[in-house]
């Protein structure tokens, strides 16, 4: 298989991976509650996908997944593309640059994101409306996404291992 | 060697997102709530989302019945318990609206005959034999009954004798038992006999007046009533004469009587214990 048809089918395997994140995330975990907490799975999902296709690559994917996020309907709005994009694009140059791609090395990373996608969130949810935003549950959701966002780190890394050249 | 992170794409990547974050919000903000690309990610998504959906309520019913039967299952149970306790109240509500008819009659008689005094008795079982007509009920002695005291409607109909009592129960032979006779008089003329039972049947309803003299003058619906004994007071209606024969013995006549209780339905029975003799 030549390098640009690997190229296209790891890209097919991660759209698949993330139509099926997207469908899980929205028609599952959308009713499901874990002990009242919501899970958050996208961001995971950009981690796993750029710690292993790099910053460039991966920060392409964040913009698009923050874009397909946002358009999902999400309720986390514009601030999506953003967060994603600017994740993707971190945690890319941190594995390519300063991290091993290794599990606790991932589920640092996803704390991080998660951390920073959720606090954009809740403050311009706090700044721009006056919804009362439970703050307070907020590093138990994270922490619980990141657990259940697990198996996405071997998938991401199968994935890449197929596109590899 | 270590990467540069803002590279010339990453660069075009991060003014990408602010300019399409700034982009999209603006246009939620100007098209009242619907992102540039929300229709084409929506219906693309539609069928994987019915899909999902789908399998995800088949997963649901699946795990509520794998870990919540038990709790289903017992909910169940408080619901058929709530159900037939609602069932016995509306039960007891039926019951305690006809036993408010029959005492609302039982006052109008109590007000017509002060001196009586009532004891109000449900039936708890009948005689099933085909040539009986009894009943019991479950006031005996305690109650203050006896053997001979009568039976009535709330009406003030007699429905039949207490022929056996114990501690706690009696039993009442009614007006149709051929065993019964009770001496009684045609309210109109005076004339006196002694009812029975008949047991025909082609019609159980009907009694038996017999011992009437031949000269007698009978109509059709004169009322026939007690004639009174120490243990019962004259005057309650037995039934309304429906025919006069003369007997086989050609010595008298006898009239067929149609009972004025009507025993179909009958559940409460008001039993005389006292009343004044000389009223």
């Amino acid at each position: 298989m030549s390098r640009t048809n690997k190229q296209l089918l790891m890209w097919a395997l991660y759209a698949l991976l993330a139509l099926a994140v997207c469908l899980l995330q929205t028609v599952v975990l959308s009713h499901v509650r874990f002990h009242r907490f919501p899970i958050h799975l996208m961001p995971v999902l950009v981690v796993a996908c750029a710690m292993f296709t790099g910053h460039e690559q991966g920060g392409l994917f964040g913009l698009v997944m923050g874009f397909v996020w946002c358009s999902a309907g999400s309720g986390e709005g514009a601030v999506s593309i953003l967060t994603f994009t600017v994740c993707a694009v971190l945690v890319g140059w941190l594995c390519d640059a300063v991290f091993p791609r290794t599990l606790p090395v991932y589920l640092i990373l996803c704390l991080g994101a998660l951390v920073f996608h959720q606090g954009a969130v809740w403050v311009l949810s706090v700044y721009l409306s006056s919804a009362a935003v439970p703050w307070k549950t907020l590093p138990l959701d994270l922490l619980l996404s990141v657990c259940v966002g697990l198996p996405l780190f071997p998938a991401a890394a199968a994935i890449r291992k197929a596109g590899a050249d | 060697m270590k990467k540069k992170l803002l590279t010339s794409k990453v660069k075009i990547l991060l003014v990408a997102a602010v300019v399409l974050a700034i982009l999209t919000t603006v246009i939620v903000a100007v098209t009242g709530g619907v992102t540039p690309g929300q229709n084409l990610v929506g219906t693309i998504l539609s069928p994987f989302r019915s899909a999902v959906a789908a399998i995800d309520r088949q997963a649901v019913n699946f795990y509520n019945y794998l870990f919540s039967y038990e709790s289903l299952q017992a909910e169940n149970e408080e619901l058929k318990r709530q159900i037939l306790s609602m069932e016995k109240d509306v039960q007891d509500a039926h019951e305690f609206q006809r036993e408010n008819q029959r005492l609302k009659a039982l006052l109008g008689l109590s007000e017509e005959h002060e001196d009586y005094v009532f004891s109000p008795a449900y039936i708890i079982s009948w005689d099933s034999s085909s040539y009986r007509s009894t009943f019991t009920i479950a006031k005996g002695t305690n109650y203050g009954l006896e053997a001979g005291m009568c039976a009535v409607t709330e009406h003030g109909q007699v429905v039949g004798l207490i022929t056996e009592v114990g501690a706690n129960w009696a039993t009442i032979t009614t007006i149709h038992d051929t065993n019964l006779e009770i001496s009684a008089s045609i309210a109109s003329s005076g004339h006196t006999g002694v009812v029975q039972g008949t047991y025909q049947s082609e019609d159980t309803n009907l009694l038996r007046m017999n011992y009437l003299p031949t000269e007698a003058v009978i109509r059709n619906d004169d009322q026939v009533v007690t004639t009174g004994s120490t243990l019962y007071p004259r005057g309650l209606l037995l039934g309304y004469i429906t025919n006069v024969v003369q007997d086989e013995a050609g010595v008298g006549k006898y009239a067929a009587l149609r009972a004025s209780c009507e025993l179909d339905g009958l559940e409460q029975v008001f039993i005389i214990t006292n009343y004044n003799e000389t009223a």
